[in-house]
């Protein structure tokens, strides 16, 4: 299966997907107008690597600013990967925010009240 | 928190980060981010508050481009824009047309997450996150609990009627600075 790979702009995020490794990381910023049209192909691809995981699956998160709507879309993978991780495969997010960061601090205990796979919350 | 009237501009004390007054359009509303953004680095020295302005300025001017009606056909100045810094505070305060139908069920939402205490905002943002499914516009139905949360219910808003059709919304926030 091959990687996913989008270069980030200045409203959207640098998305590294890796199959191999199961290495996946969203960083910059994630404020688009439109989600869908960022976030389906990401999905599409999620559903793929779900056929055929690895068995361990990291997401790094170091997002500087997120929109709601982006929001939704990230909650929408990683509850993708909830039956993966009760299945017995290591899932983790490691949700990066800034030392300042409260808002960023505060979303990733939004995800980690949410979600049912172990989010860390890193400061770097 | 301070009534609508106290949350306008005073142009002899208050500071201007940026203002516009126009048509709201994707590239513009990309502009006032990016010029706010780099006003508000060179006079706020705390990162926190910069990025908590941000946060909320995306969540308003991204829900005003979904929900807002543009009929700058007949009023080109058809959004205004301020964000402004009183003592040690910032204001963000918005005037754009909505459809006059569309105020009712605004007005319920917002006087509901105003009431509420930090914990139901917290709780509500969480369950909207987990439940709410998509909206048609995109947005998730979570903007405008987002901006409620993220300003501590700081808010204040006014609509004035400007026909059957349509109406102005006037929509101020504070940013409190510690």
């Amino acid at each position: 299966m091959d990687n996913f790979y989008m270069e980030g702009s200045d409203k959207t995020p640098s998305i590294n997907l890796d199959a191999e490794s199961g290495e996946m990381e969203f960083s910059g910023k994630s404020i688009p107008e439109n989600s869908a049209d960022l976030y389906e192909p990401v999905m599409d691809w999620i559903d793929k690597y779900l056929e055929n995981p690895a068995e361990s699956t990291t997401f790094v998160v170091k997002l500087e600013y997120f929109n709601t709507s982006s929001s939704k879309y990230l909650l929408e993978i990683f509850r993708r990967f909830e039956e993966l991780f009760k299945s017995g495969k290591q899932v983790a997010v490691q949700w990066y925010y800034e030392l300042e960061d409260e808002d960023m601090q505060e979303s990733g205990d939004d995800f980690r009240d949410i979600l049912k796979i172990p989010v860390e919350l890193i400061v770097y | 928190m301070s009534g609508i009237s106290e949350m306008k501009l005073n142009k002899r004390t208050d500071k201007v980060v940026f203002s516009y007054m126009g048509k709201p359009t994707h590239d513009m509303i990309d502009l006032i981010l990016e010029m706010s953004e780099s006003k508000l680095k060179i006079i706020e020295s705390s990162s926190t508050i910069v990025k908590r302005i941000v946060n909320v300025l995306i969540e308003i001017l991204q829900n005003i481009f979904n929900h807002g009606e543009d009929f700058s056909v007949v009023d080109h100045q058809s959004f205004k824009y301020y964000l402004f810094k009183r003592d040690y505070d910032y204001f963000i305060v918005t005037e754009n047309f909505i459809k006059t139908r569309e105020v009712k069920n605004l007005v319920s939402k917002l006087d509901q997450y105003l009431s509420m205490s930090d914990e139901d905002i917290t709780m509500t943002y969480r369950k909207t996150l987990d439940n709410g499914g998509f909206s048609t516009k995109g947005g998730a139905g979570l903007g405008l609990i987002n901006i409620v949360r993220k300003s501590d219910g700081n808010l204040d808003y006014n609509f004035s009627k400007v026909d059957n059709e349509n109406s102005l919304f006037r929509m101020s926030v504070q940013i409190r600075v510690e």
